[in-house]
């Protein structure tokens, strides 16, 4: 039989059972359009939320690929060689392409005899890392621009000139509202971040008994957060640790200290410090904030980020605390000689990658790991202090993805069921109200498979009419949720993951899934008229013709 | 060629309707099947059309035992070789009466679709029908309806019509018109006419009656 001829009488029983029959279409196309509806905006959320995951991920590193030399010359070498390693990590990660990595330096001579060298931005997300020649002409305005012309995230500048102009501290901040920079600088050595933002950053060295200090930004008498790790705290157990602390270090930092205004108090008491030099005692009270599993950071580079992690993590004043004889020697920073021999100050060596987060505020930080999705093996799950999941978006985002995804799938599974459902039961009531017709066909010459073909051509024009209803709706319902509410979400998102404002997302995007599910239904409608058809005609049919 | 039927046996249920029966009808004839109600009558054509089958024996309908033939074959004969007239015509009433009439060659690969358009047609106006080809049947009488049937019955040029009960639900004046072009149609195209009927007007305008009587088939002229 033609299919034109086939379509002829398929037409015919789209007169029986009208409204069954439209019932039926109606609610199958609104099932299917919920469904199309539902994968094309899920779609839409995980592809749109991308962007946001990786400027997050984005964000994280400044490398700070400088060397300690820099007053004696750039160490372009090792610059670009650290700017690689860490270049081709994430590359390895599919977070950077090849055309992310430019090394370019020296890029600027100024007329002050500093030179720059500079990173691609993108790799390593640094700025510049500008190495001055010129102790003494440090300009953050050099450094800022370069930043500005590079369209950098951050701005990594430090000043080892500190302790040479006395007040060893930096001359400002870096914030997105006035550089349309990230809020934060990461630095690579303990020292910057005691000196930059003013936060009360300590460095505990092995023994306990050397305390570099911020000396400005706490109050009298204020409880020092710490973070220590479980040996120590067992060893020591202890919230007020009496040390010596050096009169060297007391005219650098200290005024305030001996005037007791500052977070621990100078005793009268003369002491000696076991390097030797004297002092007085200082006795300063901690409030342990948090204990880290002991482990043996070694040389690896990750190690030293998953400590500083950890440290990080606990939202403290933009603040690292880092027990020293966790690191190995080359990581362990010589503070005595950074502060009192300039001349052994740069002789000392980074030789792996190591970072650490300071951010000007509390609030600063714990936005930071908000932002941050933090992975395995930086982050490993096992941490005490471990950020909570809730308060981690990216994981927050990938976990309601996971049940969301479920439930869809789930969803999905009613919905055919309940749609084949649907058609069996008209495709049931058709047929058996087709008994005598069915017969008649019979007895003028028609087979079984000429029937079927009937049947199989009524099921397909009921597909497509369902299939018509799930697609309008399907690609309506998202434009029109994009419409009410997409603004919102991207606003939401923008402020979540501190994401430019032009970043935005689209539910209502066409998606493969309107194809998809049309063949879904067509598919659905052939397995449901088969079982059908194969119980009802049959040769008891033929005995109706005697009825 | 003769429509043979040799010895068959068939029981519905407990009722046995035909035992050991045989007749043989040869080609052009004109016969009524008749016989009390519920003799059997309709599952004899139903036998004869292979819609239905006996117990045993054998019949042969154009030089094919249809008793041995697979259902798809069956259906063939049917569409090719058997024009079916119903007593309640069973036209689809959301069909046009052309469309209507070509409903069994929708199934018969006897020629084209446009010759059986020009066939239909050609029917139509030999029942009386030409103007109203493109009427739905609810609009037709009970013996314009018919008609439609008879056409449809003959679209396919077949060589044998079974018509069970024709003329049942149409007054006389109406059945007799109906017979006419009946018995007129099949004379003119050759065909073998069997009626089931338990009308006696209407068994009197055949040439043969054939008799069910307790299952068996009794021939008279």
């Amino acid at each position: 039989m033609r299919i034109r001829h086939a379509l002829l009488l398929a037409k015919t029983k789209f007169r029986i059972r009208r409204i069954r029959l439209s019932v039926g279409i109606l609610v199958s196309g609104l099932l299917f359009g919920l469904a199309i509806a539902a994968l094309s905006v899920f779609a839409n959320l995980q592809s749109g939320l991308k962007p946001y995951l990786d400027y997050g991920i984005n964000s994280r590193y400044l490398v700070t690929a400088q060397n300690m030399h820099f007053s004696y010359g750039a160490n372009e070498e090792r610059l670009q060689e650290l700017a690689l390693k860490y270049y081709n990590e994430n590359k390895a990660k599919g977070l950077y392409s090849e055309e992310d990595l430019v090394f370019e330096y020296p890029i600027e001579k100024y007329a002050n005899g500093e030179t720059a060298v500079k990173i691609n931005a993108k790799a390593t997300d640094a700025a510049v890392i500008e190495i001055a020649k010129d102790q003494n002409n440090y300009d953050i305005n050099d450094a800022r621009g370069l930043a500005e012309k590079v369209g950098a995230k951050y701005l990594h500048h430090y000043s080892a000139y500190r302790h040479l102009k006395g007040d060893g501290r930096l001359t400002s901040i870096i914030s997105d509202e006035k550089e349309n920079l990230r809020p934060f600088v990461v630095h690579d050595y303990y020292d910057d971040v005691a000196m930059a933002f003013g936060s009360p950053v300590y460095a505990i060295d092995d023994d306990l008994h050397r305390l570099y200090l911020k000396p400005d930004n706490y109050a009298a008498n204020t409880e020092i957060p710490v973070l220590i790790d479980e040996k120590t705290w067992q060893d020591v157990h202890q919230d007020t640790i009496e040390f010596c602390y050096r009169d060297a270090e007391a005219i650098d930092y200290t005024t305030r200290a001996l005037n007791g205004e500052d977070g621990f108090k100078l005793q009268n008491t003369a002491c000696t410090h076991p390097d030797g030099q004297k002092g007085r005692t200082a006795r300063i009270k901690f409030r342990v904030v948090g204990i880290y599993p002991t482990r043996s950071y070694g040389d690896s580079a990750d190690n030293i980020s998953d400590l500083v992690h950890n440290i990080a993590k606990s939202g403290l004043g933009g603040g690292v605390v880092v027990l020293l004889d966790q690191l190995t020697a080359e990581q362990k920073i010589l503070l005595d000689t950074f502060f009192t021999d300039e001349k052994t100050l740069f002789d000392y060596q980074y030789n792996k990658d190591w970072f650490i987060f300071e951010f000007a505020t509390p609030e600063q930080a714990k936005q930071f790991w908000t932002d941050f999705g933090c992975e395995e093996p930086i982050c490993p799950a096992d941490t005490p202090f471990s950020l909570d999941k809730s308060s981690n978006n990216a994981v927050l985002m990938s976990d309601i993805f996971d049940k969301l995804r479920d439930a869809i799938v789930l969803a999905l599974a009613v919905i055919i069921m309940l749609s084949a459902i649907i058609l069996m039961s008209i495709l049931n009531r058709i047929v058996a109200d087709s008994q005598k017709e069915n017969a008649i066909f019979t007895a003028i010459g028609y087979t079984k498979g000429s029937l079927m073909k009937v049947y199989f051509v009524y099921t397909l024009i009921y597909a497509l009419l369902v299939g018509v209803i799930a697609c309008i709706i399907g690609v309506a319902l998202p434009l029109v949720g994009q419409n009410l509410v997409g603004a919102r979400i991207s606003e939401a998102l923008n402020g979540l993951f501190h994401t430019p404002s032009n970043y935005a997302i689209d539910l209502g995007a066409p998606t493969i899934f309107v194809a998809y599910m049309l063949g879904c239904i067509i598919a659905i409608s052939i397995v449901c008229v088969v079982p059908v058809l194969a119980l009802k005609i049959n040769r008891k049919t033929l005995r109706r013709l005697r009825e | 060629m003769p429509i043979e039927v040799k010895n068959i046996h068939k029981k519905l249920g407990k009722n046995i309707i035909l035992a050991d029966a045989s007749i043989e009808i040869a080609d052009g004839d004109r016969a009524a099947i008749v016989g009390p109600t519920g003799c059997g009558k309709s599952t004899f054509l139903n036998l004869l059309s292979g819609l239905d089958r006996p117990d045993s024996g054998m019949i042969k309908i154009d030089e094919t035992v249809i008793t041995k033939c697979r259902q798809n074959q069956l259906a063939r004969i049917r569409a090719d070789k058997i024009g079916f007239v119903f007593q309640s015509y069973y036209l689809q009433p959301h069909l046009t009466v052309l469309e209507n009439v070509k409903i069994p060659s929708f199934v018969s690969k006897k020629t084209t679709p446009a010759e059986y358009d020009k066939r239909a047609r050609h029917l139509l106006e030999l029942v009386g029908l030409k103007d109203k080809i493109h009427a739905i049947p609810s609009v037709l009488s009970g013996g314009e309806t018919q008609r439609v049937a008879i056409a449809r019955a003959l679209i396919n040029y077949p060589k044998y019509i079974f018509a069970d009960e024709p003329t049942g639900s149409l007054d006389r004046a109406a059945a007799q018109n109906v017979l006419d072009i009946i018995t007129g149609l099949q004379e003119r195209f050759g065909c073998t006419l069997l009626i089931v009927t338990h009308d006696p007007f209407v068994a009197g305008q055949m040439r043969r009656r054939i008799t069910i009587d307790n299952g068996r088939l009794i021939n008279a002229d």
